[in-house]
């Protein structure tokens, strides 16, 4: 498995014993991908989805097409396994939810009848981006300090009432909110759904940033209702990929059951880590996967 | 789900009976998976082989789009020995997974499972519509009916492009 193998090998995968895997072996090894996918996801706060597409393209040589295929629907299942724990909690703005999920839904759609005409060097150049992207996020949304300034009155916000209040169980008061730059929202809801059909990731690493950072959401409220529009998005991309018969059973199997598991797992016994070391552990991981990604598709 | 601090009886009962839907429905699901899997590795004649996992593999060859015949079998077909290989197009039919669930065959079992998970956030969304209307909310009602719009293009947009 040495780095000469990688770079001069052949392009399955990055060791050619994995060409000589057995089903059992390839099941078991997708399998633990996604449990780890699941547990991490719980514990940061992102979709499976970020490490489930490079784990079996890059460490299992899968089809982009087909590991994209199966990370939707993982994506689904982390959102609808931690519904079925967490639908009460009030935190989700639904109509938010449903009004962004117009313009999710509809980017889904395109990026993933995109996402079937394009090769796999370019869906995993694009994914690197991604995972760049990603890294800057995720501190980003962190380290910008709240600002104190009442956000700036969005007409349209106030038309379709996206204002809301939620229960603050830490801080045991009631938090009411507002919403602004509507339109900037449903913009980058349409990116987010692109990027989700296309890549097969929740999206959540662009929604949380702009209904936060820009729509000045409080950061629980934009989590949540982020976990709520995943699945609808990543159930229209999944739909997409299904019609077009790019959903292997042998690799969605492992990924379903797999995610389901790490995910109510780390529901269930790991505590939401806000350790910045934890963080920029993955943040390393993600860019050495970003380098490896566009080293794999520039061969 | 109710983004309002005070929600009425009847949102509560909405939201419980949906959590126990989407429990049910995740808990099927998984289910259906893993037995798909069992059966299909324990089958004699159509256990996964060599080649199943060589169409799943990466190569050189652009993506085509030739859309498989809505009635092709489950199981996906073996390789073409050309030099060439499409990726091999997976279960797609609907009627066909549920035909060859039916008579208990592994790979139909598993995408059964996939299905019903994928169609869990089909409910929440018919759930808010539910709720909406209760509501009142006539904008909303409207907005969440243009999601499963969407959502229901999307089964048939991928067969049609």
């Amino acid at each position: 498995m040495s780095l000469r193998v990688a770079l001069d090998g052949p392009r399955i995968g990055v060791c050619s014993t994995i060409a000589r895997m057995s089903p059992l072996e390839f099941t078991a090894a997708s399998f633990a991908i996604a449990v780890s996918a699941g547990l991490v996801g719980s514990l940061l706060g992102v979709g499976g989805g970020i490490i489930i597409v490079p784990g079996l393209t890059l460490l299992l040589g899968v089809d982009a097409h087909l590991a994209i295929g199966a990370s939707m629907v993982g994506v689904v299942a982390t959102s609808s396994g931690a519904a079925a724990a967490y639908v009460r909690d009030g935190l989700a703005n639904l109509r938010l939810a449903m009004l962004l999920e117009v313009a999710t839904v509809a980017g889904a759609l395109v990026g993933a009848l995109l996402a079937n005409q394009v090769s796999n060097r370019a869906l995993l150049i694009v994914f690197s981006a991604l995972l760049v992207y990603s890294s800057a996020a995720m501190f980003i949304t962190q380290i910008r300090a709240k600002s104190d300034k009442p956000a700036p009155d969005d007409p349209l916000a106030r038309k379709l009432r996206i204002e809301g209040a939620y229960f603050d169980q830490s801080t045991q008061k009631l938090v009411q909110y507002r919403a602004t730059r509507t339109w900037f929202g449903l913009i980058a809801s349409l990116v987010a759904g692109l990027i989700s059909g296309l890549l097969g990731v929740g999206g959540g690493i662009i929604k949380v940033p702009v209904m936060h950072l820009a729509m000045r959401l409080p950061i629980k409220v934009s989590t949540a209702t982020s976990n709520l529009m995943m699945g609808v998005t990543a159930a229209t991309g999944a739909a997409v990929f299904f019609s077009q018969g790019r959903v292997a059973p042998l690799i969605a199997a492992p990924v379903a059951a797999g995610v389901l598991i790490g995910a109510t797992l780390g529901a269930r016994f790991l505590p939401r880590i806000q350790s910045q070391w934890v963080r920029v552990g993955f943040t390393i991981l993600m860019i050495a996967v970003a380098t490896k990604m566009v080293l794999e598709s520039t061969r | 789900m109710s983004d309002t601090p005070h929600a009425t009886p009847a949102n509560r009962n909405l939201e419980d009976t949906v959590g126990r839907i989407l429990r049910l429905g995740v808990i099927v699901s998984f289910s259906l998976v893993v037995l798909g899997t069992v059966v299909w590795f324990l089958s004699p004649t159509d256990h996964p082989t060599a080649s199943t996992l060589a169409i799943i593999m990466q190569h050189d060859a652009p993506p085509t789009n030739t859309i498989a015949p809505p009635d092709q079998p489950t199981v996906a077909p073996a390789p073409q020995p050309a030099q060439v290989i499409e990726p091999a197009h997976f279960p797609n039919s609907i009627t066909a997974i549920l035909r060859d669930a039916l008579t208990l065959r592994g790979p139909a079992l598993v995408m059964l499972g996939i299905l019903v998970l994928v169609s869990t956030p089909v409910i929440r969304v018919v759930a808010s519509i539910i709720l909406f209307a209760i509501q009142r909310d006539y904008v909303y009602t409207l907005t969440t009916t243009l999601v499963l719009i969407l959502l229901a293009a999307s089964l048939f947009l991928g067969k049609a492009v």
